[in-house]
């Protein structure tokens, strides 16, 4: 019987079956769980990880995890039936427990419907939506419901022919002042909506961005939200005017039932529009009420929260490839005995990076998390800070998708081919990170908006001297020293500053002197650059996360050098990938960063390699958490591999039917 | 029969027949549709023509390119000797495509395990047929007509690409009288099983066993350990019937051990198709690139086979047991370099594919909106070039290497003295352009799935599948640092050589480490280009041999290991040179079209500008360019380019000249109806034909209630 009050690791050392590993494990230079707590503890911290492990157990007693084949084995229809089957189930189970702060039930229905929780988006967008956008008499009605699970809705914006770009959605609600109604539809082909997660086969309501036209379709007031019944509650068939289906995602089991929707003429309510922000009177005038930027408080909140789920995928990944490669044997040493993969330097070098970025990620993640609770949680929203948590926001968003989605498929690639198995679990992360790339804003466009917001603090503050400084960008506007040498932590810190600044500042200038004339072509012409400007701010503010995290650690003697080193390997790691802004900004030689990438890397992979796997012992995953064969606390790769590879569906054939029926067939020549 | 149920999903102009039991019809019934047995139209032509363009502002594209495309695509792969013998080419794949079964079946996508399996089974036994019947006997014809076919699934392709060669050139003349014919006409079908579940790359650990005993002159085969199972082999799964076994060979008993050797191993009943006793064999886990089909695993048991079945070309077992030695292991390298040479090829179309896709979508793509208050087209955005242009350039780059490599090797293989005294460079050329072009295609097909934004991410792109091939790649045959590190050791011998200045002959590849280093100036062309790459690897080889003693060090000395970050490094260094100088000879050759010439060249540009850019710290450090030069190249001439190249770019990509049905994706289809096409396959989604589905049901009727 699983003990779910308890609060342990879930894994001891003595779990550990494969020689090699054990050995890892033993000679680790510090207390594993010390540095788990240190880093993912205490009951305020975002992470808390000790509530996490009761909720993750809890989650894993029941039953019905022991019922089904791997996911990948079932059928797209067999696969469907059993995630909703277990996200309903997970919804019960955490009402039963009384699992009800929204970030623990987050991590239950999560866990237990194997990171797949088919109404997601109903418990996140879908319930936020509404409770920022609702007026109180629309929330007293529509959010009961969707908190009960009667009504299941999710967020539908994108369409066929408009991601990002969402003043140009098509989808029309026009006003029809006498039956009191909006009547909807998707004029065009590009207009039907296309992607939103559990769309396709699931919900009953959505939320939609549509185009409102009031009083009449001459008179177009924007994008408004708009509460929409699809399905009939009891049988669950879609209603008249609606088409509604799912769209193929076989790649991407992880982001479910994302559907397609198309709306012929179908009526809501007047009161269906949500009317906190702006409201439709019932002669069809349009008044506008709130502040909008509430509604941008709601999706901020959302993309914070991506940068910590990116950081737990790239944990798993590396705590894959790392654990595989200290199992794994393959070529030749001196002494005719195998060497273990790990022990490589080539392998080290895709790996330890990984490990060290995974680290600075965590960091700056929880620098971004407390600016996020500062500014959207404090008594009065402080608006005027939005602006700062809007830009660095979408830049970690955007920078870490994109070093993560590579890193994993390092990792993929460390592992070798028995990697690109689902059982591995790595092709999995890999996906899911390659779709974050995309989704919740494309990569490019987010660094663009950060960038535009540094080149704008940057000509207020020519403006006004005595402008307000915020944290995050300070650094802009100091005198910076280029260090002379590099030596100390905060040297790194202080060269990443200087080129930031310095770019920043040219590209300003550039700007300013630009002849084009309006200040999109101005943009638009220098883009390239301003993408590689926010990175450099990102940059920035991922190695000062990251540093603050090592100056904590200070006081804990056993692993304080262990994090120095890894702040060392992402510092590097990160400065030698752009030397060439380095050099010419004249702050470091092509020949120290030579130096550096040449000597002190792989030396600091040397120091760090009896740690390698206590490092990411750190991260604490559950085994059906990694969902890997290569991954397994135990190290049992081997077995784990046979024995998924036996269980597939396709094995149960002694001679596969397709062969039954060519060898019975006379017409056969074969 | 009640058995097949049909369903028919039907769409506005297409009617998909679907057989719900995929498992049966082995003989598919077409139901009247008329079979043409002749593809009417021999005439060569392209697939495509401008005026099938359906989307206004992709025939805008292609009606401004500055070239005639088809003048482009002769150029690159028409003309006699050519490796992609254009013209061939296109009749092969309309006669492939012309096949009533094409139309019969959903994308495959939606098919259930099962049904893939069996489809791809049909189609590969019909592809077999069809060859046999159209004629179709060049092998390189052959594997591209099996290849349309199949949708490139052809399940027995690893029996036609590297068994076929094995059984040609591994056996003595009886065995090839015994064997090749059953296996050329598909009798004996093939896995070729050498990868372990604990080794790869590694083969002298391959712990399989085949001890010989003299009492009844056969091998005893067995996998002792958990490790030693038989995983990965292509086909092997449920298809094959013979396996090529990779196996440790102990002769005239077990305490002799004789190192590897190839077996040909009987695995199913030829009749019933059933595991014959002592053979466990099964599919492994599911993964990504369906195209490598039925991966499987195989356990043996103390299954004996004949003396005679040990191909026997090289080394011998004599009755009393005996081993013979006479092995110049050099020749058996031919079937892997052959294995890497079809790899190499389907690498660069898979990045050619991606690079089509993505251009053709970004072409009708509109996002965002400009001053004026119109929307833009994603092409024109700086961002958007610079994520493609370097993409389409490198796979220019990719297509003239390959087709170099292969000409050069051919030309090697006339006489095998010539091409004995040539393996270590052919081995190095082959090793390290397989490993650079499936790292950076992989990289890029990734850059041209987020270019394609969320759609990209649909398997009916066709991106996903590409990229989950090109990353399949970086591993199949041969892991690319190891590869690497093979052709490092190759140059730094050569590099001693050189400095010992022995007089001896210089291969080409490697002919610039003699040259006097490139002198800076401000302008470069781009011969210029190629010396600056070619004086960075001849500076970085220089410098890995002044810092490592042992030369002829193995791989797994320290000093080999200790260095081995840089021994990759330089390989990827002279890669570079080697894809330059390639690039250039192309250039030149085109100095005729003068249309054509002036593009390529403005493609050479982008590629040296963009691999250089990438690697700038070696040219800083070395004094070849400065800080401030690269800048300017990366900020200044790179756009540039960029703007010369726009009006051309969708030209560039319909210049591959690839089919529809190669591409298999709706955002790359020539005509540019990229909505209706996403849509249409969405509604083909089988799981859109309920219209409640079934767990909800159960759920509304209480069967299932959980709320």
């Amino acid at each position: 019987m699983v003990d779910t009050q308890d609060q342990s690791p879930f894994y001891r050392i003595t779990d550990t079956k494969n020689p090699d590993l054990l050995h890892e494990r033993q000679s680790a230079t510090f207390d594993v769980e010390q540095l788990t707590q240190f880093i993912f503890g205490g009951p305020s911290g975002y992470f808390n990880i000790n509530r996490r492990r009761q909720i993750t157990r809890l989650a894993y007693t029941h039953p019905i995890h022991k019922t089904h084949l791997p996911l990948e084995y079932l059928d797209a229809d067999e696969h469907y039936s059993l995630l909703i089957r277990k996200s309903f189930i997970a919804i019960k189970e955490a009402q039963r427990f009384n699992i009800t702060d929204n970030k623990q039930l987050g991590w239950f229905l999560s866990v237990f419907s194997n990171g797949r929780f088919m109404f997601g988006l109903h418990t996140s967008m879908f319930i936020k939506t509404l409770e920022t956008m609702a007026s109180n008499e629309q929330k007293e009605k529509f959010l009961p419901l969707a908190r009960s699970f009667q009504i299941i809705g999710t967020y539908v914006q994108t369409e066929l022919g408009h991601g990002s770009n969402i003043q140009r959605l098509e989808t029309e609600a026009i006003f029809d002042c006498t039956t009191d109604t909006f009547i909807l539809n998707t004029p065009t082909l590009t207009a039907t909506k296309f992607w939103p997660g559990s769309l396709g086969r699931s919900v009953n309501y959505v939320l939609l961005m549509a185009q409102l036209y009031t009083p009449d379709r001459n008179h177009p007031c924007g994008l408004q939200m708009f509460f929409v019944q699809i399905r009939d509650l009891n049988t669950h068939e879609p209603l008249p005017g609606v088409e509604v289906g799912e769209i193929s995602t076989r790649f991407a089991h992880e982001i479910a039932d994302n559907g397609y929707l198309r709306l012929t003429n179908v009526r809501i309510p007047r009161n269906h529009m949500l009317m906190k922000l702006a409201y439709v009177d019932e002669q069809g005038n349009f008044h506008r009420l709130g502040d909008p930027r509430l509604l941008y408080g709601a999706m901020l909140a959302t993309r914070v929260s991506l940068c910590a789920f990116f950081s737990i995928l790239l944990a798993r990944a590396a705590t894959i490839a790392i654990r595989y490669s200290a199992v794994r044997r393959q070529g030749l040493n001196p002494s005719g005995k195998e060497t273990l993969v790990l022990d490589y330097p080539l392998q080290q070098e895709k790996l330890v990076p990984c490990i060290a970025t995974t680290y600075a990620f965590f960091y700056s993640f929880m620098k971004l998390e407390n600016l996020r609770v500062q500014i959207l949680e404090s008594d009065i929203i402080l608006f005027e800070q939005l602006p700062e948590l809007h830009a660095i926001s979408s830049g970690l968003k955007a920078y870490t998708s994109t070093i993560a989605e590579r890193f994993s498929q390092i990792c993929r690639v460390a592992c070798g081919g028995h990697g690109f198995l689902v059982a591995s679990g790595i092709k999995t992360i890999n996906n899911m990170l390659d779709a974050a790339c995309s989704y919740e804003g494309d990569s490019v466009v987010l660094f663009q908006q950060t960038a535009r917001y540094l080149l704008k603090v940057m000509q207020q503050a020519d403006d006004d001297n005595d402008i307000n400084m915020e944290s995050s960008i300070t650094y802009l506007f100091s005198t910076i020293s280029a260090p002379a040498t590099i030596v100390n932590l905060d040297d790194y810190c202080r060269l990443f500053e200087c080129r930031s600044q310095l770019l920043l500042k040219s590209i300003s200038n550039q700007l300013i002197e630009s002849s084009s004339s309006t200040s999109y072509d101005k943009l638009s012409k220098n883009s390239i650059e301003l993408v590689h400007i926010a990175k450099a701010y990102v940059e920035t503010f991922i190695l000062r996360a990251f540093y603050d995290g090592v100056r904590k650690a200070a006081e804990h003697q056993s692993f304080a050098l262990v994090f120095e080193q890894l702040f060392h390997v992402f510092a590097i790691h990160t400065l030698r990938n752009q030397a060439t802004d380095f050099i010419r900004l004249k702050l470091l030689t092509a020949e120290q960063i030579y130096q550096l990438e040449t000597y002190t890397l792989p030396d600091l992979y040397t120091r760090l390699r009896p740690n390698l796997v206590a490092l990411v012992d750190t991260f604490d995953f559950h085994d059906n958490e990694l969902n890997s064969c290569l991954g397994c606390y135990d190290g049992q790769v081997y077995e784990a591999l046979m024995e998924r590879a036996r269980l597939n569906p396709s094995n149960r054939y002694k001679v596969h039917p397709v062969w039954t029926s060519i060898k019975q067939n006379t017409m056969s020549k074969l | 029969m009640t058995a097949i149920i049909r369903r028919a999903i039907h769409l506005k102009h297409r009617i998909y027949y679907y057989h719900s039991d995929f498992l049966l019809p082995y003989s598919i019934n077409l139901n009247g549709i008329k079979y043409k047995t002749t593809v009417e139209n021999n005439e060569p032509k392209p697939h495509n023509q401008i005026s099938d363009t359906k989307n206004d502002h992709l025939l805008t594209e292609r009606q401004s390119a500055t070239f005639n495309v088809e003048e482009l695509t002769q150029f690159m792969f028409g003309g006699p000797g050519n490796y992609f013998e254009i013209n061939t080419r296109r009749q092969i794949i309309r006669l492939a495509l012309d096949h009533p079964i094409h139309g019969t079946h959903l994308p495959f996508e939606y098919l259930t395990a099962d049904e893939y399996y069996s489809l791809t089974i049909r189609k590969s036994l019909l592809a077999i047929q069809e060859a046999k019947r159209l004629n179709i006997t060049n092998n390189k014809h052959r594997r591209w007509f099996f290849d349309i076919f199949v949708n490139n699934r052809f399940v027995f392709f690893i029996h036609t690409i590297m068994s076929l060669h094995s059984l040609e050139t591994m056996t003595t003349e009886e065995q090839k009288r015994q064997f090749l014919p059953l296996a050329q006409s598909f009798h004996i079908t093939t896995a070729y099983a050498q990868t372990e579940l604990g080794h790869g790359t590694d083969v002298q650990r391959l712990e399989t066993e085949a001890v010989f005993d003299p009492t009844t002159d056969s091998f005893i085969l067995n996998t002792p350990t958990l490790t030693s199972t038989k995983f990965w082999p292509g086909g092997l799964g449920r298809t094959v019937n013979h396996v090529l076994l990779m196996a440790q060979l102990y002769t005239p008993d077990r305490n002799h051990p004789c190192g590897l050797q190839m077996f040909l191993v009987q695995i199913r009943d030829l009749k019933t198709h059933e595991p014959l006793p002592g053979v466990e064999t099964g599919v492994i886990g599911v993964h990504f690139a369906h195209t490598f089909g039925d991966n499987g695993y195989l356990r043996l048991k103390n299954v004996r086979i004949p003396r005679t079945q040990m191909l026997m070309k090289f080394d011998q077992v004599d009755e009393q047991g005996k081993f013979h030695n006479q092995s110049d292991a050099r020749l058996l390298y031919g079937t892997l370099l052959h294995a890497r040479i079809y790899l190499c090829e389907s690498v660069t179309v898979a990045l050619a594919q991606a690079i089509t896709i993505a251009m053709r979508y970004s072409a009708v793509r509109f996002q965002g909106q400009n001053s004026n208050g119109n929307e833009i087209r994603i092409l024109d955005y700086p961002l958007q070039q610079a994520k493609l242009i370097p993409c389409l350039s490198a796979t220019y780059a990719f297509v003239i290497t390959f087709m170099k490599l292969d000409n050069y090797f051919n030309e090697l293989k006339t006489n095998e003295e010539i091409y004995l005294e040539q393996l270590p460079e052919i081995h190095a050329l082959s090793s390290g352009f397989k490993a650079y072009t499936t790292l950076i295609s992989e990289r890029m097909a990734q850059v041209c799935r987020v270019a394609c934004g969320g759609h990209g991410f649909l398997v009916g792109s066709g991106l996903v599948g590409i990229r989950n091939f090109l990353d399949a790649g970086c591993t199949a045959e041969g892991d690319n640092v190891v590869l690497l590190q093979e052709t490092t050791r190759y140059l730094l011998k050569v590099m001693q050589e050189v400095e010992e200045n022995n007089g001896k002959h210089i291969d080409s590849s490697v002919a610039y480490l003699s040259l006097p280093l490139w002198s800076s100036r401000t302008t470069m062309n781009l011969d210029d280009y190629c010396r600056v790459f070619e004086s960075r690897s001849q500076l970085l080889i220089k410098e890995a041999c002044n810092t490592m003693l042992e030369l002829s060090s193995s791989p797994s000395s320290d000093e080999f290991l200790n260095n081995s970050i840089q021994l990759v490094h330089i390989a990827n260094a002279h890669m570079e040179t080697y894809l330059m100088r390639a690039f250039y000879e192309q250039v030149n050759k085109a100095s005729q079209h003068p249309s054509i010439s002036s593009i390529l060249e403005q493609l050479f540009y982008v590629f040296a500008i963009h691999t250089l850019r990438n690697e700038s710290a070696d040219f800083i450090r070395f004094k070849l360019l400065s800080a401030d030069q690269i800048y300017e190249l990366e900020t200044r001439t790179l756009p540039d380019m960029y703007s010369q190249l726009r009006p051309n770019l969708v030209a560039l990509v319909d210049a591959f000249d690839f089919h529809d049905h190669e591409l298999d994706s709706c955002l790359g289809r020539y005509d540019g109806q990229v909505y209706e096409a996403l849509m249409e396959r969405a509604r083909l989604n089988p799981t859109n034909g309920h219209k409640v589905h079934p767990a909800w049901l159960s759920l509304k009727q209480g069967t299932l209630s959980i709320l």
